[in-house]
C-alpha cells in the first residue's frame, strides 16, 4: 500500500491551522449566535417597552382628560360665565386672569393638561400663557367640530400645538361645553405635549409608530369583511395624521395593521408580529381597546447586528488570515532546519562531505545539526584516514611483497631445487617445491591480508624448511604452537622478516650455526610469538639504533627495512595493542617478541575504534 | 514545478488580502458619515417660554432668508444639557455660534474651543457680564438694563411725590436679564429720591407660586406698597396675588416682560404697567454674521430698547 508522502512543512501547518481554525471557528460561531440572540432579545424588549410606556403613558393621559372634561361639565360657575357674559372689558379681563389661575391649578391635577376654554362669548379660559394661533376661531374646521360633537373628539392638528409660539408635538382633543338644555356654550381644548408622553416612541426616527382605533363595526364589501380599513389610524409617525375610512395610509401602517386581529377570540392584547418587510409590537390599551403600534423596518431592526456581525465576520476573515499566516510561518520556521538538515543528509548521501547544515537553531534541533556537521566532518575524516592507511598498507604489502620475491631468495631456493634434482634426491626437491609452494601461496593468500596465526606460522615453516635446504648444516629452528591459537587471526607477512633476519644476521654469521626457536602461544588473552635464534646477537648500539628505529617508522632507511615494514603493518592493524619487543646481547643472539593484547585482530579492531 | 505552485499560492493569498482591505476600508467610508456644512450653530437656552420661542424663530427665520445654513439645539433650561449641546454643535464645525446661555456662567469651557477651533461666538439674547470668557463677535440682546430702569420711570410716574417702598421679585438666578434689570433698575432708582427698594426675593416665573409666595410676603410686610417684578408669569402671580388679599389699597405692579396676559392684568387695572421687549432680533444677528463674512467690521454689541406700556397707552400695543 502506497502511502502518500507529506512534507513535514505542510503536516505542521495542517497542525497548527487545525489547532487555530478549529477552535477560532467554534468560539466565532458560538459568539456570534449567542450574541447575536442577546441583541436580537434584547432589542425586541426594548422595542416593546418603548410602546408599553407610551402607551400606559397615554392611557393615563387620556384618563385625565376624561375626568377633566366630566369636571368641566359640572363647572357650574365657567357655564354661567360663557353663558352671561362679562360686558365690561376690565371685568372681564381681571376674570380672565382669576380664571387662568383656576384653570392653572387645576391642570397641575391632571398632570399638567393645558386647557384652553373659547366661549361662544368671545371670552377666553386657559391654563397656559399662550393663546391659540387663530383669532377667527368660529371659521375653523376644528371648532365646527367640537361644536357638532357631543364628547370628546380627538383633532387633526398633525401634531402642531394649538397654541402660538409653542414648539414640540402636541396631541389635542376638543370638548364641547353644553348648557343643561345641550346649547353650545363653547370648546375646550385640551393638549399634552406627545414628545412627554410617547417618550422614546417619538425620539427614535427609525421606529414608526401608530394608534389603531379599532372599528367593531363590522362592514362587507364585495362580500370581503373590511376590518382594518375601517379602522380609524393615528399615525404618530406621520406627524399624528389621522385616517379616515378611505384615507391612504403610510406604508407600515397598512403593512402591519391587517395583522392585528383584534376581532379574533385568542387576541393578546400585547405581541409582536411582523412580515416580510416589518417587525411590529402592539399594545392595547382600556380607552376605547385602542392599540398603539410600533413598527421598524426588519432591515432596519437587523440593521446593527447585521453591521456588527458584518464586522465580526470582517474581524473573523483577519483572525484567520493572521493564523493562516502565522500558521505558515511557523511551520516554515520550525521545518526549515529540519529540512535544512535533510539536504545536507542527501548530499552526503550524495558522496559530499562537505556538506554542513549553515542554520543552527538553539533547540534539539540544533543540537542534532550540531552533531550532524560534526558527524560529517569525522567521516571524512576517518575516510581519509583510512584511505591513507589502505595507501599505506597496500605501499608496506608491496614492499613486503617486494622483499618477499627477493631475486636473490627465489635464484637460491631455484639453485637448490636444481641441485636437489640433480643429485636425484627427489622426495627432497619435492619437499622444497611444496614447501615454495606454501610460502608464495601464504605471501600471496589471494590478497587477504589477515589469515589465520597458523597459516602464518605455516609460511614460516615453509621458509624455513626452503632456508633449511641450503642451511642445512648450520640451521636448525624449532616451532612451537599451542593449541590455543585456533581461530587467531594476524596480518600476514609479519614473522617471516623476523625470522629471515634471524638466519641472515643471527645463524649464517656463526660458524657453527645456530637454533632458531618460533613460540606462539597464548597468555592472559595475549598473543605472544617470539623468534629467538642463537646466533651472533648485535652490538648494544645497534640494538639501542634498531629500537630507535622502530619509533620513527617513516624513516626510509634500508637496514632494518623489513622489521620496519612489519612493525608499521602491525600498528596499522592492532594500534596501541601491538607491541614489539627485541632484546640481543652479542655473542649470545636475539629474541624479537611479538604481543598482541588482546590476541585476536578483531578485538584489537574494537579496542582501537 | 513545486516552486511554481508555491508561488501561486502566495499570489492567490496577496489578492485575497488585498481584495478584504479593500472591501472593509470601502465599508468604512461609506459607514462614515458625511459631515454636513453649516453656516451657523445655535444653542438655545430655553423653549417653554413664548419669548424663547420668538427668538429662535427669529434666528432661524432671518438665516433662512438669507440662505444661512442654521442647525439649532435646545438646552431646555438646563446647564448641563447646554454644553453637551455645545459640544455636539462644534463638531459640525459651523463658522458661527451663536448663544443664548442658560447662565451667565458655566460655558467658558465650552466657549474656549469654540475660540480654538477658529469658530466666531455671538451672544444672543443675554449679556456676558462676570464671566471670564468675553471674546464674542458681537452682543445681540435686549437692552435689559434700559427695560429695568423703564419699570424705574413707571413706578416713579406712578408715586410721583410720594414715597414708595418697593418690592423686587427677581427672575432666574444666573441669568444675565435678572441681573441688568437688577442694575438697570437700581441705577434708575438712584434718581429718585422717594422711591426705596426695601425686599428683594427670587420670583419662580410661575404665576401660581409667585401669587402663593406673594400672599403671605405681603401679609408680613405691609409697608411694601410697589412691586417690581422681572418676568411677564410672575407679574400676573403678584396680580392674583393683590386680588387674592382683596386689600382696599392699590399695590402698583411693574412688569419688565410683558407677556400677552401680563399685558392683559395691565388692561383690568391689575398691573400697573409692563415692558414689552422686542423679541425678534434674529435679523441683527444675520445682518452681523453677513457682514462679517464679507469682511466688513460690524456692530459688536446691539441691544434693542423695550416699551413700556401702562394703562394710558394699552392700546398702543398690537397684540392680544
Amino acid at each position: 500500500m502506497n502511502i502518500k508522502r507529506k512534507g513535514i512543512q505542510k503536516q505542521l501547518f495542517v497542525n497548527y491551522a487545525m489547532f487555530s481554525f478549529i477552535p477560532l471557528i467554534i468560539f466565532f460561531v458560538i459568539a456570534i449566535f449567542y450574541v447575536m440572540h442577546n441583541e436580537i432579545s434584547e432589542r425586541q424588549k426594548t422595542f416593546t417597552a418603548d410602546l408599553t410606556d407610551a402607551a400606559q403613558n397615554w392611557d393615563e393621559k387620556v384618563k385625565n382628560i376624561e375626568q377633566f372634561t366630566v369636571k368641566l361639565d359640572r363647572d357650574t360657575q365657567l357655564k354661567t360665565l360663557l353663558q352671561e357674559g362679562i360686558p365690561e372689558e376690565k371685568e372681564k379681563l381681571k376674570t380672565e386672569m382669576l380664571m387662568n389661575a383656576d384653570l392653572m391649578e387645576q391642570a397641575k391635577e391632571y398632570a399638567d393638561l393645558d386647557i384652553y376654554i373659547i366661549g361662544e362669548n368671545d371670552l377666553v379660559f386657559k391654563s397656559i400663557s399662550d393663546s391659540i394661533k387663530t383669532e377667527d376661531f368660529r371659521q375653523c374646521e376644528w371648532y365646527a367640530e367640537i361644536k357638532q360633537s357631543q364628547g370628546l373628539t380627538w383633532l387633526d392638528t398633525q401634531g402642531e400645538s394649538f397654541m402660538q409660539n409653542r414648539k414640540g408635538i402636541y396631541f389635542t382633543a376638543g370638548f364641547p361645553i353644553l348648557d343643561e338644555r345641550k346649547n353650545f356654550l363653547g370648546a375646550a381644548i385640551l393638549e399634552y405635549r406627545a414628545d412627554v408622553v410617547f417618550g422614546n416612541l417619538l425620539k427614535n426616527e427609525k421606529e414608526k409608530a401608530f394608534i389603531l382605533l379599532p372599528n367593531t363595526n363590522m362592514v362587507k364589501q364585495n362580500d370581503q369583511m373590511l376590518l382594518y380599513d375601517m379602522d380609524r389610524v393615528i399615525d404618530i409617525g406621520n406627524n399624528f395624521t389621522v385616517y379616515e375610512k378611505d384615507d391612504q395610509r403610510t406604508e407600515y401602517v397598512t403593512a402591519t395593521a391587517e395583522k392585528i386581529r383584534y376581532w379574533d377570540e385568542n387576541f393578546e392584547k400585547e405581541g409582536v408580529i411582523g412580515n416580510r418587510t416589518y417587525l411590529a409590537c402592539y399594545c392595547q390599551i382600556s380607552y376605547g381597546d385602542w392599540i398603539f403600534v410600533n413598527t421598524i423596518k426588519k432591515r432596519i431592526f437587523y440593521q446593527e447586528l447585521y453591521d456588527g456581525a458584518f464586522v465580526a465576520i470582517i474581524f473573523f476573515g483577519i483572525l484567520l488570515l493572521l493564523v493562516f499566516i502565522i500558521s505558515t510561518l511557523e511551520a516554515r520556521r520550525f521545518s526549515a532546519p529540519i529540512l535544512d538538515l535533510k539536504n545536507m543528509v542527501v548530499k552526503v548521501e550524495n558522496g559530499d562531505l562537505y556538506a554542513q547544515v549553515e542554520t543552527i537553531t538553539n533547540d534539539e534541533i540544533g543540537d542534532l545539526s550540531h552533531a550532524f556537521n560534526h558527524m560529517v566532518v569525522e567521516i571524512r575524516n576517518l575516510l581519509n584516514r583510512v584511505r591513507e592507511e589502505q595507501t599505506q598498507l597496500r605501499k608496506y604489502e608491496l614492499m613486503l611483497l617486494q622483499v618477499q620475491i627477493n631475486p636473490h631468495f627465489l635464484y637460491n631456493s631455484l639453485a637448490s631445487l636444481e641441485w636437489l634434482i640433480r643429485m636425484k634426491r627427489s622426495e627432497d626437491a619435492v619437499n622444497m617445491v611444496k614447501a615454495l609452494t606454501v610460502f608464495f601461496t601464504t605471501g600471496l593468500n589471494k590478497g587477504k591480508d589477515i589469515i589465520e596465526l597458523t597459516e602464518e606460522i605455516r609460511n614460516v615453516e615453509s621458509y624455513l624448511t626452503i632456508q633449511k635446504f641450503r642451511y642445512s648444516s648450520k640451521l636448525h629452528y624449532h616451532i612451537t604452537e599451542n593449541s590455543e591459537l585456533q581461530g587467531i587471526r594476524i596480518p600476514r607477512l609479519i614473522l617471516q622478516p623476523f625470522v629471515e633476519n634471524a638466519i641472515y644476521h643471527g645463524i649464517k654469521e656463526k660458524d657453527e650455526g645456530g637454533m632458531i626457536e618460533v613460540i606462539a602461544g597464548q597468555e592472559n588473552k595475549n598473543v605472544i610469538i617470539t623468534i629467538r635464534d642463537d646466533g651472533v646477537g648485535m652490538e648494544e648500539e645497534k640494538l639501542l639504533f634498531l629500537r630507535e628505529e622502530m619509533q620513527n617508522l617513516n624513516s626510509n632507511r634500508s637496514d632494518s627495512y623489513g622489521i620496519k615494514n612489519v612493525y608499521a603493518r602491525l600498528k596499522l592493524f592492532y594500534g596501541e595493542q601491538v607491541e614489539l619487543l627485541i632484546n640481543s646481547k652479542k655473542g649470545e643472539g636475539t629474541e624479537v617478541t611479538i604481543l598482541l593484547k588482546g590476541g585476536n585482530l578483531e578485538n584489537a579492531e574494537s579496542s582501537n575504534s | 514545478m513545486k516552486n511554481i505552485n508555491g508561488r501561486r499560492k502566495k499570489c492567490i493569498c496577496g489578492k485575497i488580502v488585498w481584495i478584504i482591505l479593500c472591501v472593509s476600508a470601502l465599508l468604512f467610508l461609506d459607514g462614515c458619515k458625511k459631515e454636513e456644512y453649516i453656516d451657523i450653530a445655535y444653542s438655545a437656552a430655553e423653549k417653554d417660554n413664548s419669548r424663547a420661542v420668538k427668538i429662535e424663530e427669529s434666528l432661524v427665520e432671518a438665516a433662512e432668508e438669507n440662505n444661512l445654513i442654521i442647525e439649532s439645539m435646545n438646552a431646555e433650561g438646563n446647564l448641563e444639557q447646554q454644553r453637551k449641546d455645545i459640544e455636539y454643535l462644534l463638531e459640525k464645525n459651523p463658522q458661527y455660534l451663536v448663544v443664548t446661555p442658560v447662565k451667565t456662567l458655566g460655558l467658558e469651557k465650552e466657549l474656549e474651543k469654540a475660540k480654538e477651533q477658529g469658530i466666531k461666538i455671538i451672544l444672543y439674547d443675554r449679556t456676558a457680564g462676570s464671566s471670564s470668557f468675553n471674546d464674542y463677535l458681537a452682543v445681540v440682546a435686549s437692552d435689559a438694563c434700559y427695560d429695568g430702569g423703564l419699570c424705574a420711570e413707571e413706578l416713579a410716574r406712578y408715586f410721583g411725590e410720594k414715597e414708595a417702598r418697593i418690592l423686587e421679585i427677581t427672575g432666574p438666578a444666573g441669568s444675565s436679564l435678572t441681573r441688568d434689570r437688577s442694575k438697570g433698575f437700581r441705577k434708575k432708582l438712584c434718581e429718585y429720591a422717594k422711591l426705596d427698594l426695601i425686599k428683594v426675593v427670587a420670583g419662580y416665573d410661575d404665576r401660581l407660586q409667585t401669587k402663593n409666595m406673594l400672599e403671605s410676603l405681603l401679609m408680613e410686610n405691609k409697608d411694601i406698597n410697589a412691586v417690581f417684578v422681572h418676568t411677564g408669569e410672575d407679574g400676573v402671580g403678584a396680580a392674583l396675588a393683590l386680588q387674592e388679599i382683596a386689600e382696599e389699597k392699590y399695590i402698583p405692579i411693574v412688569s419688565a416682560e410683558g407677556k400677552q396676559d401680563t399685558c392683559c392684568a395691565v388692561c383690568s387695572g391689575c398691573c400697573e404697567a409692563s415692558v414689552m421687549s422686542n423679541a425678534d432680533l434674529g435679523e441683527y444677528v444675520t445682518e452681523i454674521i453677513l457682514d462679517d463674512m464679507q469682511g466688513k467690521q460690524g456692530t459688536t454689541e446691539i441691544l434693542v430698547k423695550g416699551k413700556s406700556f401702562n394703562k394710558f397707552n394699552i392700546g398702543d400695543m398690537t397684540e392680544k
